[in-house]
């Protein structure tokens, strides 16, 4: 293992790098790559261009370190405050004042769709006025660089976070919804703004309360919606005992289905589009708020925060596939064999081992919400179908990390594990910052916007070869 | 910087805290302690984000409640829900008292603008008392109620719109007391408590 966080030459390239200039040559950072402790580091020793790689040996003792809180404080943007990328990319504002911005979907014409899931209290005039969920559509002007007109979809709504177009293809007819409690789907034509029709409710029940991010998206046959359901508890500390027969149990809900008020929860469900169908598709990913399908593959991929309170340095959080059938941990194991015994219900030694090892694991606390996949078309060729991720940030470790946006190099459809500081400069020292990224999405000319909800800002990033 | 964070207090006793724990325990231990609760609410009681409530000197039977609905999902925050889920069940009633216990922090005085004061300021504020006592420092009347007087005003005016738009729903009396006020009328009341 590196025992310096930093190379000689690499240093060298960030002092330049803190001296003014804006942004790092690409090719030459990624060789480089910080490992295990050395990749959890802070929010000081992000720079855009450091690889990372964390892997399953790095993973360190529960309460090593202690666990701290450390919210951190939401500003608006110091007027220094600066936005920091590779060489050769652009950050540009795309659109403000779009409070709450959760995720973001590009229909099939070219608009944007913006699920705002908590606008919450906003500030108008010398007032407050309390929002509720809304989803918001932006229509790009010619160049892609702004908007040029926006419309509210549909307003009035319970967390809405999930958006998917089907069926899949150049003309959706529905815009499906996860929200908290349910799964509604809008009729859609081509070019529609605003919603004129009541929607239909395709899936109803789900349960209410602790994670609420649904997020959903549709297999590229369009047969299969699949849908997130974040567990309802950090830890599932207040579960019922469990049941008698756990074989018939797990038959039914997964190896290691959660059970009492966890009952299919920290899962992904999968349906038939008309919301029949209904069955287990993968357990114990304790909140999978970033489901993506890649799309030359049909693999389900989701970005998943861990479980808390263990210390600053342990367990990572993942981007990984998401294999049908199989358990990811979630609550009595993380990363395949390390057990945590604080769930109610008593231990499950048995699941030690037959948790699946998430693919990309993230420094802890980092929090990744959204993410996708790039098509190509704009960023460097060689980063045609890697992975994007938003790091919304920490609040459960003594110095923040995480309130970047990163990129997960693919190579033969698989995530190589490593990752890479792509666009960051959210952090206003220790307590404050001003920006916390939760959804990446690519756009057709292979430009990518992303989302934050301190500010509700939505940023577009472009590419030209330096 | 890093040493200024170890050294602090507040992070010194977790510390010591969950090393022992580690050793004879593994992972189920508790690592929240008053100490943690200040880190966010106030290492005097006095939270630096106004947006948070002041909990030292709260009721204590509010806290409690609180902190069950916190971990049952009924009342939801992300960091409150596996915070409170951090403190076993069997010690969350001690716990709340450990933080009644604690001094309310001096009141810092708001500026009153003059709308707090209005004639339908004080018959809402009224029917505020008739729960959270006469002097609005809670317990006296209806044991759960908390206190409001000298709570934090964006906190207050957070949680009213919270109640009014049932994002939050812990309490029945609260969800119907507030479904049909204008937010002009939450925004002075939470002005009048903070600075009462």
């Amino acid at each position: 293992m590196r025992q310096k966080a930093f190379s000689k030459p690499l240093q060298r390239l960030l002092c330049a790098w803190a001296l003014g200039a804006t942004a790092l040559p690409l090719t030459l950072l990624a060789q480089d790559i910080v490992k295990g402790k050395d990749a959890m580091g802070d929010w000081h020793k992000d720079a855009p261009g450091v690889m990372r790689l964390i892997t399953h040996d790095d993973i360190v003792a529960p309460l090593e370190s202690p666990s701290a809180a450390n919210r951190s404080t939401t500003v608006s943007k110091p007027s220094d405050a600066q936005i920091k990328t590779m060489s050769g990319f652009k950050v540009d504002v795309f659109a403000n004042n779009v409070d709450g911005a959760r995720v973001i979907r590009q229909a099939p014409n070219g608009d944007i769709f913006v699920s705002q899931s908590r606008p919450g209290n906003v500030r108008v005039g010398d007032g407050y006025q309390f929002q509720k969920g809304k989803i918001t559509v932006l229509r790009p002007s010619a160049d892609g660089s702004q908007v040029q007109k926006l419309e509210t979809f549909v307003a009035d709504l319970k967390d809405p976070y999930g958006l998917a177009f089907y069926p899949p293809g150049p003309n959706p007819q529905w815009l499906y919804v996860g929200m908290q409690g349910q799964v509604v789907r809008y009729a859609y034509r081509s070019g529609d703004m605003k919603s004129t029709a009541e929607p239909e409710v395709i899936v109803s029940g789900l349960p209410v309360g602790g994670h609420w991010t649904r997020d959903v998206g549709f297999s590229p046959d369009g047969k299969t919606l699949y849908l997130a359901v974040g567990s309802g508890s950090n830890i599932a500390i207040d579960m019922e005992d469990r049941p008698n027969d756990l074989q018939a149990w797990e038959k039914t809900h997964g190896l290691g289905g959660a059970w009492g008020n966890e009952t299919d929860r920290a899962t992904v469900l999968a349906y038939s589009p008309d919301g029949k169908n209904r069955r287990v598709y993968a357990t114990g990913v304790r909140n999978c708020s970033g489901l993506t399908v890649q799309p030359n593959t049909g693999v389900v991929f989701c970005s998943t925060n861990e479980r808390d309170l263990l210390g600053d340095n342990t367990p990572p959080d993942y981007v990984s596939s998401i294999k049908e059938g199989h358990f990811y941990g979630w609550p009595w194991i993380y990363h395949q064999d390390h057990e945590d015994l604080r769930p109610g219900g008593g231990p499950r030694p048995d699941l030690k081992g037959k948790a699946t090892q998430p693919d990309a694991l993230i420094q802890p606390h980092s929090a990744p919400l959204g993410m996708d996949f790039n098509p190509g078309g704009m960023f460097p060729a060689e980063w045609s179908g890697d992975a994007f991720a938003a790091l919304h940030g920490s609040w459960n470790r003594a110095l923040h990390t995480g309130y970047k946006i990163i990129r997960l190099p693919v190579k033969a459809n698989q995530l190589t594990g490593t990752y890479q500081d792509f666009v960051m400069g959210f952090t206003a020292g220790e307590d404050a910052v001003w920006g916390r990224p939760v959804n990446v999405r690519f756009l057709k000319d292979g430009s990518m916007l992303f989302s934050e909800d301190v500010n509700g800002t939505i940023y577009r990033v472009t590419y030209k070869k330096p | 910087m890093l040493g200024q964070v170890f050294s602090s207090p507040l992070k010194a006793q977790p510390q010591n805290q969950s090393q022992t724990q580690t050793q004879t325990d593994s992972s189920r231990s508790s690592p929240l302690d008053l100490h943690v609760c200040g880190e966010c609410h106030g290492e005097q009681g006095s939270p630096k984000d106004k947006k948070l409530p002041i909990i030292w000197g709260q009721s204590a039977q509010y806290l409690e409640k609180q902190l069950r609905d916190y971990r049952s999902g009924q009342r939801e925050n992300q960091i409150m829900n596996s915070m409170a889920e951090s403190v076993p069940k069997k010690e969350l009633s001690l716990f709340a008292q450990a933080l009644a216990s604690q001094p309310w922090p001096p009141r810092t005085p708001i500026e009153d603008t003059g709308e707090s004061m209005s004639p339908v300021t004080k018959a809402d504020a009224q029917t505020c008392l008739t729960c959270h006592a006469q002097n609005a420092d809670g317990e006296s009347v209806y044991k759960g109620a908390p206190r409001l007087n000298g709570q934090n005003a964006d906190y207050l005016l957070d949680q009213m719109l919270a109640w009014m738009n049932q994002d939050r729903a812990n309490s029945e009396v609260m969800g119907s007391l507030l479904r049909n006020k204008k937010k002009e009328q939450l925004q002075a009341l939470s002005l009048y408590f903070a600075g009462h």
